[in-house]
């Protein structure tokens, strides 16, 4: 299944992250690829957004904790 | 007496002591008369005549005189110790066989003689070494005991006593009276310092008289007492009031005070002037202390008054505005990354939105794929029992092929 495919990316820094979703992005972009491999591009694409998107918010809420603590 | 004028004497033609005398008597008289030099003492005045003893300086030889006052002489005008030069001859009287010098002529010895006596004496006593400065000894700074020799009744005496118990009343004194003129004089003194000086409670001896004429204080050169002074082991001082010339007491004493009260000055120090003395030293001290402590007080107020000590935060929160600096621009810079990258990843996920079949889906068509994800183009290859995911346009749904 789709999500099964995209296990690795909760492991991935944010820059791999970001770099991967460069990738898909390009490919979707070539506009070559099949409906059965631009499904699995833009999925894989939204679950990489998803993680680049919850890493940056824990930088956030990281950064307004140390705020908080001046 | 036989023709040659011989006595005939023997066994059975003695003389009578009458005879012997006269015999001496007349034989004396033959003698030139003699010019002799000494001391008078023992003087005794009688209208017929003076009786005194001649003797040499030095003490050791006498012979008594006598001055008839058929002589003419100015018998009064001598003294005891009056120096002389005599000159007579020898006389016996008959009736007591006193052998004595009967003076002719008699002249008081120049006072330019006794300097020049003086002077000699002082001049051996030096190369001898009787007399020495360097061997004086110092005074006690407070003495325990003041030996005083003096004659009794004296003024001396009394400007001794007077001074030193002015200027430290606690003084005590150990006096001895003795003639401070005369012939006697030289040998009471010297017996007055020799019980002194063995005193072991009298710290210094003054032997004090007051002013003077030159022969009243010639007692005070006495060879015999200079010496005993110069040998004594208590500091002794001299304090004989003259004028131009000194007895030589003043060179063998310890010190020479010009007169008794100056003694008295020098022998014992001024209670007022040494309490004044303390009070300065304390006065001093204190103001050196003082001195130190404002100094140092300066000191440290300034020490104190240095950033560091007066806000000792300062320090630190120089440190702690530089760790905010960069922790504001840490915090500034990842805001600004996070915004960079946010904006991006918005951007990519509207490209990826764009490019995606969603936009068909919202029409309302569906992806149907299998287990494998394959996506299903011909319904005649799907069995029965299939599992089939059905993509729509919000959510999938699982289904299973009839």
């Amino acid at each position: 299944m789709a999500e099964k495919n995209n296990d690795d990316i909760a492991k991935l820094s944010y820059e791999q992250a970001r770099d991967a979703l460069g990738q898909v992005l390009n490919e979707l972009e070539s506009g070559s690829a099949t409906l059965e491999s631009s499904m699995q591009l833009w999925e894989r694409g939204e679950a990489l957004a998803k993680h680049c998107q919850a890493l940056l918010a824990g930088a956030k809420a990281k950064i307004d904790e140390a705020l908080k603590d001046k | 007496m036989n023709e040659r004028g011989q006595l005939v004497n023997s066994e059975v033609s003695p003389l009578s002591v009458h005879n012997l005398n006269t015999r001496a008597k007349e034989r004396l008289r033959d003698w030139p008369s003699i010019w002799v030099e000494g001391e008078l003492i023992k003087l005794k005045h009688y209208p017929s005549g003076t009786y005194a003893t001649l003797r040499d300086s030095d003490g050791k030889a006498a012979v008594d005189i006598v001055i008839w006052a058929s002589t003419g002489a100015d018998r009064d005008s001598f003294q005891e110790a009056d120096k002389v030069v005599v000159q007579g001859k020898f006389d016996v009287n008959p009736n007591t066989g006193k052998f004595q010098f009967s003076i002719q002529q008699i002249k008081k010895v120049g006072l330019g003689d006794l300097y020049a006596d003086l002077e000699a004496l002082r001049a051996k006593l030096r190369a001898e070494g009787v007399i020495d400065e360097s061997k004086r000894q110092p005074l006690p700074f407070l003495p325990n005991r003041i030996g005083l020799i003096t004659g009794k009744d004296s003024d001396a005496e009394k400007d001794v006593k007077q001074n030193v118990l002015l200027r430290w009343p606690d003084a005590q004194f150990e006096t001895i009276h003795v003639l401070v003129q005369g012939p006697s004089s030289p040998q009471q003194v010297i017996d007055a310092l020799a019980n002194l000086d063995a005193n072991p409670e009298v710290d210094v001896i003054i032997i004090a008289r007051g002013g003077g004429a030159f022969l009243e204080l010639y007692g005070f050169s006495n060879e015999a007492l200079v010496r005993a002074v110069a040998a004594a082991k208590t500091p002794i001082i001299s304090a004989i009031g003259h004028e131009a010339d000194r007895p030589i007491l003043d060179d063998v004493a310890d010190l020479r005070a010009s007169t008794p009260t100056d003694a008295a000055k020098r022998v014992v120090p001024d209670v007022a002037e040494e309490r004044q003395r303390i009070r300065d030293a304390l006065i001093r001290i204190e103001q050196r202390v003082m001195g130190y402590v404002n100094h140092q007080d300066e000191l440290l107020s300034h020490l104190i008054s240095r950033p560091v000590l007066t806000n000792p935060y300062t320090y630190l929160e120089e440190k702690d505005r530089d760790l905010n600096l960069a922790f504001n621009e840490v915090i500034a810079t990842m805001e600004n990354f996070l915004d960079r990258e946010l904006a991006e990843l918005n951007s990519s996920a509207g490209i990826l939105r764009s490019l995606s079949p969603q936009a068909t889906l919202d029409r309302g068509y569906s992806v149907v794929r299998d287990s494998g994800g394959h996506v299903i183009a011909d319904g005649s290859k799907v069995k029965s029992g299939t599992k089939l995911n059905i993509r729509l346009a919000k959510g999938e749904i699982e289904a299973t092929s009839n």
